[in-house]
């Protein structure tokens, strides 16, 4: 057997188990030849096709597509055919086999496997919901010339000057007006205009149109560009009730795209039956009734046109593209397509506003339901949680590929700590990074946690459970967890208060007798005599391309001297350079070398001690010095 | 997101927040992933769990047919952990988000990692 018909054989037993999986009951019998439907594996809408694309496929034209019926199921990489006859069923069985031996077929990218099943099965689309009220499109808003002048008017080849003016996310690339439009809360900051970034003037005439023909009631004073590569989505959202207008209005260049709506449908029938009897809403135990479903609605957004949201779909609903090639659309003659995603652009237009949003939807709006909430960071913590986000968590995230592939060897004290836990314990790795001590010990139920999304990826990719979250706030329940790590993270935290919460928090998820590990960077590199691994990895390399240097103020941080690579460390608070080689071009072999100045805080010796010691319901169990590292074990009492 | 995971979760560092527990499961993505069943394991893990919260976890991903209603008695039972094992382990929610029971603040669940991370409204 050739290697190409290997590859072929173990694709269709791939093609085989996919069938007895998902149609147990389809599973080919005795009599083959009396069957009149074809299962094609491989041929399906998560592997390109649609109606049009399968039936060439078969060489059948749309006018003969009388003579059979299809099935395409939503996520799945194969589809069906049912014949009126046995004889044109396998005639067409042939057509395929042979096409998937000779390779002559349309499609020679994709191998076909194909084989007669005894009956149709049913599709289950999902069932969608009615247009959410509130929710308009207007086509062709824009002319072909205004669309080609405004897919030209942002430079997005150079990155902004300032990251609140934009730059690139995981998934597309934005660029603010007006105000930052800020995408962790999805809201405006009303008191921060982007003085450096006005609306561009180029605009201000679609503006004027659009609340001269009534439809937008003012004026907008914020705009967002979003820019998608084919692929590529935005995650359900919806804009923040206080900080953004009861109207938003997103116009639409470029490719097609299906939006997404989806929304919770009990709760928002119970909206609607309060707003149409004026009586005051269900008491609360109904509305959190966990059994709520979501129910969707999609609508695809032509080029040109303008998408208006407002009342429900502005305030109840959450709305996102899905982050694919292809977009599956019912037409309107209720066939199924595939539109393969192409470059697109959208200007989104808010209007902002101050104070608590007074909306009619009750039952969600977060500023009318939760307690009002007053409480803001001391100045001096505020300071410290910047510095954190801008120079320890959106460092990890932009060295993560990098940072991961140093750290793969577990040091031996952990792992001693990590073996000797009872079977059956429950372990949470707080700065868990890429999981290099997660599944250690297969005995262990194992939680990590991290605030780098770059690693966490890293870590869920290989099979671990992770949650995204601060470690000043442990979304975990206090006594949930029989030990507890702490590898390398308190020394990231800016202020004294800052790090001794955080060891708090190690404490309040401990059950009593559970135990804990903490490691942070020592100041003294030398003990003994005997230098610390980390002095001992400077290589004249390091030496020759690293210079002291006095930092001077870092984006608005305070000014901390940044440290010499692999020296000894001449105070606590400092920034410690991570170098990250990264090629220029795919052509160029030339690196350049992006320097990211990470905080930390080194801690002296009897520092960790002292902090425990502050802690009333633990007691020390072990401190000690590991390989430049200051380290201490406890219990809970 | 397994559901273990989901027994443990809490939205009590929100201002305010007094229990947050048990979060709301919206999903809109679950999966069930193959993992190795360990007796030893589960027998141990049950009287850790806090039963009533897996319960309606179960009940949030359309599961709560596979529990019983309290923890099992008999823990020789091997088709009883075995399904425990499945809810607990195998049942995995990879899209959707979380809900605060109190305030309802959501906490999106992407790629199966639940992001809990707190904004200054919440702190």
């Amino acid at each position: 057997m050739t290697f190409m018909n290997k590859k072929y054989s173990k694709k269709v037993a791939r093609c085989v188990k996919i069938l007895e999986k998902d149609f147990p009951s389809l599973c080919p019998g005795m009599s083959t030849d009396r069957y009149q439907v074809i299962y094609i594996g491989n041929i399906g809408h998560t592997t390109g096709y649609d109606e049009t694309s399968i039936l060439q496929l078969l060489h059948l034209h749309q006018a003969e597509k009388g003579s059979c019926q299809l099935a395409l199921f939503p996520g799945k990489q194969y589809s069906f055919v049912q014949y009126t006859d046995e004889e044109s069923a396998n005639a067409a069985l042939k057509t395929l086999t042979r096409d998937a031996c000779t390779k002559e077929g349309l499609h020679q990218h994709s191998k076909v496997y194909a084989c007669l099943v005894p009956s149709m099965p049913a599709v289950a689309w999902p069932t969608m919901h009615d247009c959410p009220p509130g929710l308009r499109l207007l086509e062709d808003f824009i002319n072909v010339e205004e669309e080609h002048s405004l897919m030209n008017l942002i430079d997005w080849e150079t990155a902004p000057s300032d990251s609140h003016l934009g730059g690139s996310l995981k998934n597309r690339s934005v660029r603010h007006f007006g105000y930052e439009f800020e995408y962790g809360s999805n809201s405006i900051d009303a008191s921060c205009p982007l003085l450096a970034a006005p609306l561009p003037t180029e605009l201000l005439a679609i503006m004027d149109r659009m609340v001269k023909q009534g439809t937008l009631q003012c004026m907008p004073d914020q705009i967002t560009v979003n820019r998608y590569l084919p692929g590529q989505g935005i995650p359900a959202h919806t804009d923040s009730h206080g900080s953004c207008g009861s109207e938003l209005a997103s116009l639409s260049l470029g490719g097609p795209v299906l939006m997404n709506w989806t929304a919770p449908s009990r709760l928002l029938q119970q909206q609607r039956e309060a707003l149409s009897t004026d009586l005051p809403a269900a008491d609360h135990d109904e509305i959190l009734s966990p059994t709520d479903t979501l129910m969707g609605y999609n609508m695809l957004l032509p080029p040109r046109s303008l998408c208006v949201f407002s009342g429900e779909a502005r305030y109840c609903w959450q709305h996102g593209i899905k982050a694919r090639q292809y977009d599956v659309h019912h037409s309107s003659d209720g066939h199924l397509q595939l539109v393969k995603r192409q470059l697109r652009v959208s200007f989104t237009f808010r209007r902002s506003r101050r104070g608590p949003c007074d909306c009619p939807y009750k039952l969600f709006c977060p500023d009318q339901q939760s307690p009002p909430q007053n409480t803001s960071l001391s100045e001096n913590d505020a300071t410290a949680e910047v510095l954190e986000i801008r120079h320890v968590q959106s460092v990890y995230d932009n060295i993560a590929p990098h940072f991961s592939d140093t750290r793969h060897k577990p040091w031996p004290n952990v792992r001693q700590f990590i073996d000797g836990l009872s079977p059956g314990a429950w372990l949470l790795d707080v700065g868990c990074g890429n999981g290099k001590y997660l599944g250690l010990n297969a005995s262990l139920l194992q939680v990590g946690c991290d605030n780098s999304t770059g690693l966490l990826s890293i870590a869920q990719g290989r099979g671990h459970e992770t949650v995204l979250c601060n470690c000043l706030a442990l979304p975990f329940r206090d006594a949930s967890y029989d030990a507890v790590i702490c590898i390398a993270v308190l020394h990231h935290l800016a202020s004294p208060e800052r790090r001794m919460a955080g060891l708090r928090e190690l404490v309040r998820v401990l059950r009593s007798s559970g135990r804990g590990l903490v490691y942070v960077w020592a100041l003294e590199q030398t003990m003994a005599h005997r230098p610390s691994s980390y002095l001992k990895q400077k290589t004249s390399k390091n030496a020759a391309n690293v210079k002291t240097t006095e930092a001077a103020e870092m984006n608005g941080t305070p000014s901390l001297p940044v440290h010499e690579n692999r020296t000894q460390f001449v105070q606590q608070d400092m920034f410690v350079p991570w170098k990250l080689k990264a090629k220029t071009s795919e052509a160029s072999t030339s690196e350049i070398q992006q320097v990211y100045h990470r905080f930390y805080h080194t801690f002296r010796d009897g520092e960790l001690e002292q902090m425990c010691s502050n802690i009333d319901d633990i007691n020390i169990l072990k401190s000690f010095y590991d390989e430049g590292n200051w380290c201490i074990i406890f219990e809970k009492k | 997101m397994k559901l273990i995971t989901h027994n443990m979760l809490s939205s009590k560092t929100i201002k305010g927040v007094v229990y947050g527990y048990p979060l709301i499961i919206r999903a809109s993505q679950v999966l069930t992933k193959d993992v190795d069943f360990n007796p030893e394991f589960i027998q141990r893990m049950i009287p850790k769990l806090d039963w009533s919260a897996l319960k309606f976890a179960a009940k949030c991903v359309g599961h709560e047919e596979d529990l019983p209603d309290e923890p099992p008695a008999n823990m020789a039972d091997e088709d009883v952990l075995k399904r425990i094992h499945h809810v607990v382990m195998e049942v995995d929610v990879v899209d959707g988000f979380l809900e605060c029971p109190e305030t309802k603040r959501q906490f999106p669940i992407t790629n199966g990692i639940p992001n809990m991370l707190l904004n200054e409204n919440d702190v």
